[in-house]
């Protein structure tokens, strides 16, 4: 396994890292700790007591790693943010661990957190390295693989071209028009899907990516469709467009609930997001609720397509 | 539509597809596929006793023979090979017990041999039963295991059908778990094939619930009948895999991983993705990784 010491760039090295239960976070990012260890930069981890365990283990005693409790990174949500400006402070950066299973918080207030260190910390000199077990749920997972700019896959720590930059704004009605149909239940996902391929298929998509596309598209109206539409009500509407090398898709349907702040057109991170599963197999996606209408865009992989990380 | 071959593996007197279940989303859905079935067993020289709810169609036990039905089987009433009952004479036959509705079925049996037809066909439609206790889940179970115990001895071929209209969560999911070895459901259908679970088709959220159920029945019956445990599923006619059946697999491997493992043969790699998006455990493998089965 390899890692360096904090990038000598001095911005912020925000890394991922999805990792089997069974053999735990402490291999992956031990590299990285003991990096910063010996360049003598602060190293906190904010991890559960059997990690810090094996950290301990595998550091011995005297090490000077501190161990964050996590309860006292949720006071507030800029709590974590002043944690990691606090361990920036140093001269040289530091190393700050962080085990997505310790933080009793719903999944849009993570995202949202993620990506605030990505939007506001990019100077920060610091390495923000996010450990999310195989065994989290799915969009936790998709999430882990989305937000973070390096990934550590099999001992090594790269770029990840799965990395989503965030507050970008997606613009999806460019090109030409290529499919424009509506439905109304699960049921007619089959027929969504045929028409799909079939537009991806004419865009020249290779073969993984088209399925990748159809695969976005079906998780997206999954989102928009939920239960099904009411008689009477409007069906859900999926719109795709093709040029440039892109192939980008828009589908609406009935709101979803509540609606967000028009001031802050994020997700409705409230509560679980499956825009996680779109990402999975799209370039980028955004979704909005304004309280009538649910807005789901996403722009569709072109030659390039993320790979998931196996459970081992 | 045509019912496809497949058997759990065991060399049967009813051959292929001695037990198959349809699943329907409407009664229009369900005639469709019944109509098909019928024409199929007819033409193939089978007696048919068919089992109707006459309730749901306006007191009409014989739909069948309108002209939404089988073009067959008005000629087959006539000449015998087509026998309709509604589920009130069934009761009253069988005496209103599981014992005396294999006793019936024995008879049928019997009688469509004796009459010189080469095989018989029976099919149910879908009976509502609300499967409100295990007891009762129980009785349902051992009358379903029947037709496998008479098809191993008769020429007998059974078709049940299950319009979700007319039916519970709880029934749905009994029966799709009952019948993994041979389900036809919409997009999706699975049988047993040389020794594997062969799953083909297109598995989505609309039909998510259905499958997990009859994967559960397929490692269940591993479990009960197999020396080895190992649940072999063929996917390679898979043609689709959402998160949520991903996620259905997935939740299966892990409620069986201490005592069963789970291999995929044939599974493509965008089947892989979708499977590693969610997080593949331990007893869930692909037969071309090392150290596992071919």
């Amino acid at each position: 396994m390899t890692a360096a010491a904090h990038d000598a760039r001095g911005g912020l090295d925000h890394i991922g890292h999805v990792y089997d239960p069974a053999t735990g976070l402490t291999p992956g990012v031990l590299p990285h700790v003991r990096a910063a260890l010996a360049a003598g930069t602060p190293v906190s981890a904010v991890v559960d007591r059997g990690e810090r365990r094996a950290l301990h283990d595998a550091l011995g005693p005297g090490a000077g790693i501190t161990f964050t409790p996590p309860a006292d990174l949720q006071q507030s949500s800029w709590a974590f943010l002043d944690h990691l400006r606090d361990v920036g402070r140093t001269p040289g950066g530091g190393l700050v661990v962080a085990q997505y299973s310790v933080f009793d918080i719903p999944d849009g207030e993570l995202r949202q957190g993620e990506d605030d260190v990505n939007e506001f910390l990019g100077d920060l000199p610091v390495t923000l390295l996010c450990a999310c077990p195989t065994t989290e749920r799915a969009t936790r997972r998709a999430m882990a693989h989305g937000v973070h700019p390096r990934l550590i896959r099999d001992g090594e720590t790269r770029d990840n071209d799965g990395y989503r930059r965030p507050g970008t704004s997606l613009e999806v009605r460019t090109g030409v028009h290529a499919l424009g149909l509506t439905f109304r239940a699960r049921a007619d996902l089959q027929h969504v899907r045929d028409q799909v391929a079939a537009v991806a298929r004419a865009a020249g998509l290779a073969h993984r990516d088209r399925r990748a596309c159809v695969l976005a598209v079906h998780e997206a109206a999954l989102l928009v469709v939920g239960e099904g539409v009411s008689a009477g009500a409007e069906p859900c509407v999926l719109d795709m467009w093709t040029g440039d090398g892109r192939v980008t898709a828009e589908l609406r349907g009935p709101s979803a609930g509540a609606p967000t702040d028009p001031a802050f057109p994020r997700d409705a991170s409230d509560r679980p997001e499956p825009l996680e599963y779109v990402r999975l197999f799209c370039r980028d996606a955004a979704s909005t609720d304004d309280g009538d209408t649910r807005l789901v865009k996403f722009v569709a992989a072109r030659g390039r397509v993320r790979d998931g990380e196996p459970a081992g | 539509m045509s019912i496809l071959d497949g058997s759990p593996g065991t060399t049967t007197p009813g051959g292929d597809r001695a037990h198959s279940l349809l699943v329907s989303e409407t009664d229009r859905d369900q005639r469709v596929g019944a109509t098909a079935w019928v024409d199929e067993q007819l033409s193939g020289g089978a007696k048919v006793f068919y089992k109707a709810r006459p309730e749901v169609w306006g007191g009409d036990p014989h739909w069948l023979l309108g002209p939404g039905g089988s073009p067959r089987a008005s000629r087959a009433l006539t000449t015998g090979q087509l026998e309709i009952m509604d589920f009130v004479e069934v009761v009253q036959a069988a005496g209103g017990t599981t014992q005396g509705l294999r006793e019936l079925q024995f008879d049928e049996i019997t009688r469509g041999l004796g009459e010189g037809w080469a095989r018989v066909a029976m099919s149910q439609e879908s009976p509502g039963r609300p499967l409100a206790d295990e007891a009762e889940i129980a009785e349902f179970t051992t009358q379903e295991s029947a037709y496998d115990e008479l098809a191993r001895d008769w020429p007998l071929t059974t078709l049940c059908q299950l319009t979700l209209v007319h039916e519970n969560p709880v029934a749905t999911w009994e029966t799709a778990a009952l019948h993994s070895g041979d389900i036809v459901d919409h997009q999706w259908s699975a049988l047993w094939h040389d020794g594997r679970w062969r799953v083909r088709g297109e598995l989505d959220a609309s039909v998510v619930q259905r499958f997990g159920a009859a994967l559960h029945g397929a490692l269940r019956r591993c479990f009960q009948e197999n020396a080895d445990p190992t649940l072999h599923v063929d996917a390679s006619e898979i043609e689709f895999v959402d998160v949520a059946t991903a996620q259905s697999l997935i939740l299966s491997a892990h409620s069986a991983g201490r005592r069963q493992r789970i291999v995929v043969h044939g599974a493509d790699e965008v089947l892989r993705d979708v499977v590693a998006a969610v997080g593949r455990p331990r007893s869930l493998e692909y037969a071309d990784e090392a150290g596992s089965p071919r």
